[in-house]
C-alpha cells in the first residue's frame, strides 16, 4: 500500500517525536506520518536514557560560558552555529517539555556539578534530570493531541526514496504483518538514532538487550547521497560487566555515590573531573598494561566512597530514578550474590562501551541536509558535539533540533509539490524477502563478528594497522557472510528477520567509521590514534563521507566557526 | 547452590496461521544473574528462532515493553531474576491484542484511557484489511 503525506518523520525518539509535534503545530492542515521501530515511548534510545540534561541555571553561570565549555570539550570540532542553537533554545524547550508533563527529578544528575567541565574551568551546577521514560511519555501525550499526526509503531524504514537529488519518502516494512508500505512525502525528517549495537558493549543495548541502535539511519542517508561528517567519532563510556544486572550509568556511581576508579590491584588510577574521552583512555591503559580484572575491566569502588551507606543508597536510588525503576531496585537489593549494603560494592566495568555517536548526517542550523526534502535531527545528525559530547547535551539536542527539523520540514512541504516515486517497491521487498532461505548463517552470528572486530580494531585506541585489519574483516564478511545471511522463517513479528535486514547496513556503517578513522591522522577527543597521538591544528576539520559512483569518497571540510576560535582557549 | 536448568512453558500463537494458541516448553541453562527476558532471548538465539517477543527495551525496568504474564501475574520480565530449577508459565500481557506469541500491541490503552490513542499503533494499516 501507499500512504501520501506532507511530512514523514523516521524515528519517534525525542528528536523525531518533537519534529512531528512541531510540524503538526506549524499548520493543522499538514499531514504528518511518524514511524517507530517499537512502541513509541517504550523503545528506542531516548526512553532508555538516564536523563541528564544541562542548561544554564546558576546565577554565576552564563550562556557564553556554556557555549565555550561545549566547544572546548568537543575539541573545537563543533559546528558553532549548532552549539549556539542548543545553548540559546535549550532552556525554553526543556521548560516546554516539563509543561507537557515530563517529570524533572530534584537531583542534578551529575551530583551538583557539571560532570565534565573542561579542566581548570569553574564548574557550575548545570545538570538537570528528566528520566527518558517520562521525557518520552510527555512527547507521546503531546503527539496524541494532534489529529494531523498518524503514528505507525513496529515499522522499520529500509530505504529513502529519491527523485534525483531530492528525497521523496521511504520504503517501510511493517514488522507486525511482514508487509510493506510505501510512504510518499514532500519532506522527510530523519531521526533514526545511533549505532551502539555495532559494538559488543554498549549502553544502547545493556546486557545484550536490543536498543534500536543498529545505525540504519546513517546508511540510508548515505545510500540516498547525503553528506556524513566525523564518522570516526564514537563516544565510549564505561559499560557494566559485573554484577550482571544493570545498576544504571557507571559514571553516576562515581559522580553521585562517591565511588573511586580503581584497578585490579586496588589502586586508584584517576581522579575526577575528567572529560569522558580522557577517562576512557585512562581506564583502557590500566587494562592494556595488565592491571585489569579477569573479566577485562576495572572497578568503581564504593567501599572507598567518603559517603556513609545511607547516603550512597540514597544517591544510587536517585541515579536509577528508583521511583520509576522500582522493580530494578528490588532486584538489586534481592540478588543473593550482592551484599545489600552498597558501601561494600565494587562494580566492574569495561571502557569502550559505545555510548553515543558524535558524527552523522551533516546539517545546518535549520536541520537541512545537502539533499532537497531531507532534514535530520538528533543522534543521526553530526556536527553539534564535535569530537566529544559533553554529558547532558544529547537530551537537550534532540528537542532543540527536533523542533527545528519539524519547522523546516513543514515550511518546505508547504511550498513544494509532491513528486511520485518512480521506483517499483517490489524490488526492495524482494530484496528483504531474499533473506528467507532454508540454510545459511543466522544474523546474530554476523552481528557478533562485526561487534568483535569493531571492539578489537576500532575501539578506544586505534592504529593504521588495526584499522586496516578491520577493513579486511568487512570485506571478507561482505564476500562470505552476506550471501549466506539467513532470516528465521515467518513474516509476522519476526525480529530475526529485522536483524538480517540490518546486517548489511551495519557493515556499511562500520566501513564508514573505519575509513574516517583511517583518514583522520591525528588524535582529537574520542578519536585516539596511537600512531598519531597529537592533536594537529591543520586537522581542525570535519571528515566528510559522500557516495560517489558507489565508493565512499572522503574529504576534509571546514568546521563552522561563528565566534570562538581555538587560539582563544583560556 | 544447584545449577539446574530453568523450565519455561511459553505461550505460542500466530493469529495469521494458528487456529488456537499452544504452549511449548523450553529448558534454559541457569547462570548467575539470569533474568527472565534474557532467558527468552536465549531460547530465541539458541533453541527456537521463531519465538516472538519484544526485546527492544531499556533493560532497567523503566520502559515496560517487556511486560508479560508470569504464572498469571503481570510483570516486567527484564527485572525478574530466575532461580535454579525454577519452572514458570510465560504468557502475553493480559488485556492487549496478541501480535505473535508474547508480543502484544500496547498502543491502544497502556498510558491513557481508551479512545485517545485511536490514531496511534498502526490502525491505518489495519483499516486496509
Amino acid at each position: 500500500m501507499t500512504i501520501k503525506t506532507d511530512v514523514l518523520v523516521i524515528g519517534a525518539g525525542g528528536a523525531g517525536a518533537r519534529a512531528a509535534i512541531e510540524a503538526a503545530m506549524n499548520d493543522p492542515k499538514l499531514s504528518i506520518v511518524i514511524l517507530n521501530q517499537g512502541p513509541i515511548g517504550k523503545s528506542g534510545l531516548t526512553s532508555m536514557a538516564n536523563g541528564g540534561m544541562q542548561w544554564v541555571s546558576h546565577p554565576d553561570d552564563s550562556p557564553c560560558a556554556l557555549f565555550e565549555d561545549i566547544i572546548q570539550i568537543g575539541c573545537y570540532l563543533n559546528d558553532q552555529n549548532l552549539v549556539e542553537a542548543v545553548v540559546k533554545e535549550g532552556p525554553a524547550r526543556a521548560e516546554e517539555l516539563i509543561r507537557w508533563g515530563a517529570k524533572m527529578l530534584p537531583h542534578k544528575g551529575g551530583g551538583g556539578g557539571s560532570p565534565d567541565t573542561p579542566p581548570g574551568k569553574p564548574s557550575y551546577p548545570r545538570g538537570h534530570y528528566i528520566p527518558g521514560v517520562t521525557y518520552m511519555a510527555a512527547l507521546r501525550n503531546e503527539l496524541e493531541r494532534h489529529p494531523n499526526v498518524i503514528a505507525l509503531e513496529d515499522v522499520i524504514a529500509t530505504k529513502l526514496l529519491t527523485a534525483g537529488k531530492r528525497v521523496i519518502g521511504a520504503f517501510v516494512l511493517n514488522i507486525r504483518t511482514g508487509e510493506y508500505v510505501v510512504i510518499e512525502a514532500k519532506a522527510t525528517v530523519l531521526a533514526a538514532g545511533g549505532l551502539g549495537e555495532l559494538y559488543p558493549h554498549s549502553t544502547n543495548a545493556p546486557f545484550g538487550m536490543h536498543g534500536h541502535a543498529a545505525g540504519m539511519g546513517y546508511a540510508m542517508a548515505y545510500y540516498a547521497g547525503a553528506e556524513l561528517i566525523d564518522m570516526e567519532m564514537v563516544q565510549f563510556t564505561g559499560n557494566q560487566l559485573y554484577p550482571p544486572w544493570l545498576l544504571g550509568n557507571p559514571a553516576l556511581l562515581s559522580s553521585m555515590c562517591g565511588g573511586k576508579y580503581v584497578n585490579a590491584l586496588g589502586k586508584e588510577f584517576l581522579k575526577l573531573p575528567q572529560p569522558r574521552d580522557a577517562l576512557q583512555r585512562l581506564a583502557y591503559k590500566e587494562i592494556k598494561e595488565g592491571r585489569g580484572t579477569e573479566r577485562g575491566g576495572v572497578y568503581i569502588d564504593l567501599t572507598l566512597s567518603p559517603l556513609p551507606s545511607e547516603e550512597i543508597e540514597k544517591q544510587l536510588k536517585l541515579s536509577l530514578a528508583e521511583e520509576i525503576a522500582k522493580e530494578r531496585w528490588k532486584l538489586i537489593k534481592a540478588m543473593s550474590v550482592n551484599d545489600p549494603d552498597p558501601k561494600n560494592w565494587r562494580v566492574e566495568f569495561t571502557p569502550g562501551g559505545a555510548h553515543f555517536f558524535m558524527g552523522g548526517v551533516r546539517i545546518n542550523e535549520r536541520c537541512e541536509t545537502n539533499l532537497e526534502g531531507l532534514f535530520a535531527a538528533g543522534e543521526v545528525s553530526g556536527g553539534l558535539h564535535g569530537a566529544n559530547r559533553m554529558g547532558g547535551n544529547a537530551m537537550v539536542e534532540i528537542i532543540v533540533f527536533g523542533a527545528r527539523a519539524g519547522r523546516s520540514a513543514a515550511e518546505y512541504a508547504k511550498r513544494i509539490d509532491r513528486v511520485e516515486s518512480k521506483e517499483a517497491p517490489e524490488g526492495e521487498y524482494e530484496r528483504l524477502c531474499g533473506f528467507f532461505k532454508s540454510r545459511g548463517t543466522a544474523p546474530k552470528i554476523i552481528m557478533d563478528k562485526i561487534a568483535t572486530f569493531m571492539a578489537e580494531y576500532v575501539g578506544v585506541a586505534r592504529t593504521e594497522a588495526d584499522l586496516t585489519k578491520a577493513l579486511s574483516e568487512i570485506e571478507s564478511l561482505r564476500a562470505d557472510g552476506l550471501p549466506n545471511l539467513r532470516a528465521p522463517q515467518g513474516r509476522r513479528f519476526n525480529l530475526g528477520w529485522v536483524e538480517a535486514i540490518q546486517v548489511p547496513y551495519m557493515l556499511d556503517v562500520a566501513e564508514m567509521i573505519v575509513r574516517a578513522a583511517l583518514f583522520r591522522t591525528e588524535s582529537r577527543g574520542a578519536h585516539y590514534r596511537e600512531d598519531y597521538p597529537e592533536t594537529r591544528s591543520d586537522w581542525l576539520k570535519h571528515t566528510r563521507i559522500i557516495k560517489n559512483r558507489g565508493f565512499m569518497d572522503l574529504t576534509a571540510v571546514p568546521v563552522v566557526v561563528t565566534q570562538f576560535k581555538e587560539e582563544e582557549k583560556r | 547452590m544447584s545449577n539446574e536448568p530453568v523450565l519455561l512453558k511459553v505461550f505460542r500463537y500466530d493469529p495469521s496461521i494458528d487456529r488456537a494458541p499452544a504452549y511449548k516448553s523450553y529448558q534454559v541453562p541457569w547462570r548467575d544473574g539470569l533474568l527472565l527476558l534474557a532467558a527468552l532471548k536465549h531460547i530465541r538465539d539458541n533453541i527456537d528462532e521463531t519465538l516472538a517477543f519484544r526485546d527492544y527495551c531499556c533493560g532497567c525496568s523503566w520502559c515496560m515493553s517487556c511486560l508479560m504474564m508470569v504464572d498469571g501475574k503481570g510483570m516486567q520480565t527484564c527485572s525478574r531474576p530466575l532461580q535454579p530449577g525454577e519452572s514458570l508459565l510465560v504468557e502475553p500481557m493480559r488485556g492487549f491484542p496478541v501480535i505473535k506469541d508474547l508480543a502484544v500491541d500496547f498502543g491502544m490503552t497502556i498510558t491513557t484511557p481508551e479512545g485517545i490513542f485511536r490514531k496511534m499503533e498502526g490502525t491505518v494499516i489495519r483499516k486496509e484489511k
